[in-house]
């Protein structure tokens, strides 16, 4: 007993350093978040800052940029995670076919998961433009008259923010819902296929509720990173036209960073981080209830 | 005859979708690339022409003689390269006391490292830069190397808890019978079987790193990396944006991970798969 309480010791020695990074980097500042939500931090009027309750939170439903925020915010992730989920399972089908180019696709989709969003973003800037750009090319080659300058107009800006997003995280997704179809053993089609199944009933009947459980915790946290997106908005429209495609993690640097609103800054961040708590808590009891 | 020409059909159909695949994927990627080589003059000019009629290195060298691109090529391999080597060695320490020793307190440590990923880095940017400001962290080299380093645990030690879990303890056991001391149990018989899961970890970290804007981008202003270093390009010309040097610092970025990706597909898949399934 006394022996193995010393090695105990030991083990605390070892994870030390691991617990102080994150402590130091995630649980002080989380705190410290919660604490300046309440109060008036606004550098720009001095650092005399005054107690104000629940003052920053009132004031979140109040301002008409931050509703645009929290509007755009809902329509990226729904959207976003609409198609994650249907172009997603196609993908990690594909991924999982039997042929000769297998190792070939499953190379090209490593490329948008490991390529900088911030790369990304730009070129997107510059892929819808009207006039230079490589959509706009495209689209020229069966329509010569084309015209539309994408992240000029807000719907259509919005629509290209989303589908930068999908270009560039759908793979990601596809790959790990490949994880789990690989557990599905080949046995079990061919049982179907003899019992006369055909490639559809096959994917209902069988893939779908086998990788559902996967797929659903995978929701938790590729709906999460839809929530906290920070880089494709600031790579490819600041925010713009106007306010439209500012997304709230945006909206939450831009009042911390450069408008210097720390206390605001910091209720609507831990509204996020509320809405996000709730949101996960609702996703596992889904999964919960699939067991 | 008829199973063959089904066994076709089927052979067209993947083709086909892997072809639609390939051209969504690589096409921005290679329209990037003939940005690059592209002469300026010729690049803001409309239809787009898929193959360069007068290639050029000239945007490679303005890079690297104007921008300096050289220095934020060393700043980022500095960061990357700490922050690689600190987050594995105290993770393998970490993953080493987690799966070798077993109380609640350890179990809840573990749990709330690994959970930590999900607390995002807007709630606790704010805070954390007041923070390193008043330690004199913001905009040094240790600064930053503790904030990747941080970023890189969560999922570093997921991988590599997962891994040593699975290496029987029994074998820790068998070497301290043949009279091995501590050091001599790590060395020679953990951490060699370690060494898939350290290979893997340490490709997929990198590219982590090389990803991550975020972080320097409120937390230096004078060392400056290439994430950053492509967002902070000066417009020289009238045009909106300086796509000619942008696509081609972005093909710097680029390059290195294409490699990287071409070389270790596999390593990277299984990495990347290992993570999803067991969280």
């Amino acid at each position: 007993m006394e022996k193995k309480r010393k090695k105990l010791w030991v083990a605390w020695i070892l994870v030390f350093p691991v617990l102080l990074v994150r402590g130091f980097t995630t649980i002080y500042p989380i705190i410290m978040t919660f604490i300046n939500s309440t109060y008036d931090m606004s550098l720009l009027k001095g650092s005399d800052f005054q107690f104000v309750g629940f003052s920053n939170y009132v004031r979140i439903f109040s301002g008409p940029k931050l509703v645009t925020s929290i509007q755009f915010t809902a329509i990226f992730t729904i959207v976003s995670m609409a198609f994650h989920l249907v172009l997603g399972i196609m993908l990690a089908l594909m991924l999982n076919m039997k042929f000769k180019g297998k190792k070939f696709l499953r190379t090209i989709v490593l490329i948008p998961w490991a390529m900088p969003m911030v790369v990304a973003g730009l070129a997107a800037r510059w892929a819808f433009n009207d006039t230079y750009g490589l959509i706009n090319d495209l689209i020229r080659r069966f329509n010569e008259s084309f015209h539309c300058d994408w992240l000029v107009q807000s719907g259509t800006a919005r629509g290209a923010v989303i589908a930068v997003d999908l270009w560039k995280d759908l793979p990601f997704f596809a790959i790990l819902v490949l994880a789990a179809l690989q557990f599905i053993s080949g046995d079990i089609y061919e049982a179907a296929k003899i019992d006369g199944a055909g490639p559809v009933r096959a994917f209902f009947s069988i893939t779908l509720p086998n990788i559902m459980k996967t797929v659903l915790s995978l929701s938790i946290f590729f709906t999460m990173w839809r929530l906290t997106s920070f880089d494709v908005v600031y790579a490819m429209t600041s925010g713009g036209p106007g306010d439209s495609t500012t997304l709230v993690a945006y909206r939450i640097m831009q009042e911390a960073f450069t408008n210097l609103n720390l206390g605001y800054a910091s209720a609507i961040a831990v509204c996020l981080f509320l809405v996000m708590a709730v949101l996960s808590t609702l996703q596992l009891k889904a999964i919960q209830k699939f067991d | 005859m008829k199973a063959n020409t089904k066994r076709k059909l089927s052979s067209i159909f993947k083709w086909t979708l892997t072809i639609v695949v390939a051209f969504v994927i690589l096409l921005p990627v290679y329209w990037i690339f003939i940005s690059s080589i592209t002469p300026s003059n010729e690049l803001f000019s409309s239809p787009i022409k898929y193959i360069p009629e007068h290639p050029t290195l000239d945007n490679y060298i303005r890079i690297f003689t104007r921008m300096n691109l050289g220095e934020k090529i060393m700043n980022t391999a500095i960061i990357t390269l700490f922050a690689l080597l600190v987050s594995t060695v105290i993770c393998l320490m970490g993953a080493y006391a987690f799966t070798r020793y077993r109380s609640t307190g350890l179990s809840i440590a573990y749990g709330a490292i690994v959970g930590s990923a999900l607390i995002p880095g807007i709630v606790t940017a704010r805070p954390l830069y007041d923070l390193f400001k008043q330690f004199g962290l913001v905009d040094t080299f240790p600064g930053l190397i503790i904030l990747y380093t941080s970023a890189l645990i969560p999922f570093t030690m997921l991988i590599l808890g997962n891994f040593l879990g699975e290496i029987p303890i029994s074998l820790d056991e068998a070497a301290e019978v043949d009279g091995a001391n501590m050091r001599q149990k790590l060395f020679m018989v953990t951490l060699p079987l370690m060494r898939p899961a350290i290979a893997t970890i340490l490709i997929i970290n990198f590219i982590t790193c090389l990803n991550d804007l975020f972080t320097p981008l409120f937390f230096s202003q004078k060392i400056e990396v290439l994430s950053v270093a492509i967002t902070t390009i000066p417009r020289e010309t009238s045009y909106s944006m300086p796509w000619d040097l942008i696509s081609t610092v972005g093909w710097v970025i680029l390059l290195p991970i294409i490699i990287f990706i071409l070389i270790f597909e596999k390593q990277i898949m299984e990495g990347i798969m290992a993570g999803g399934v067991k969280q």
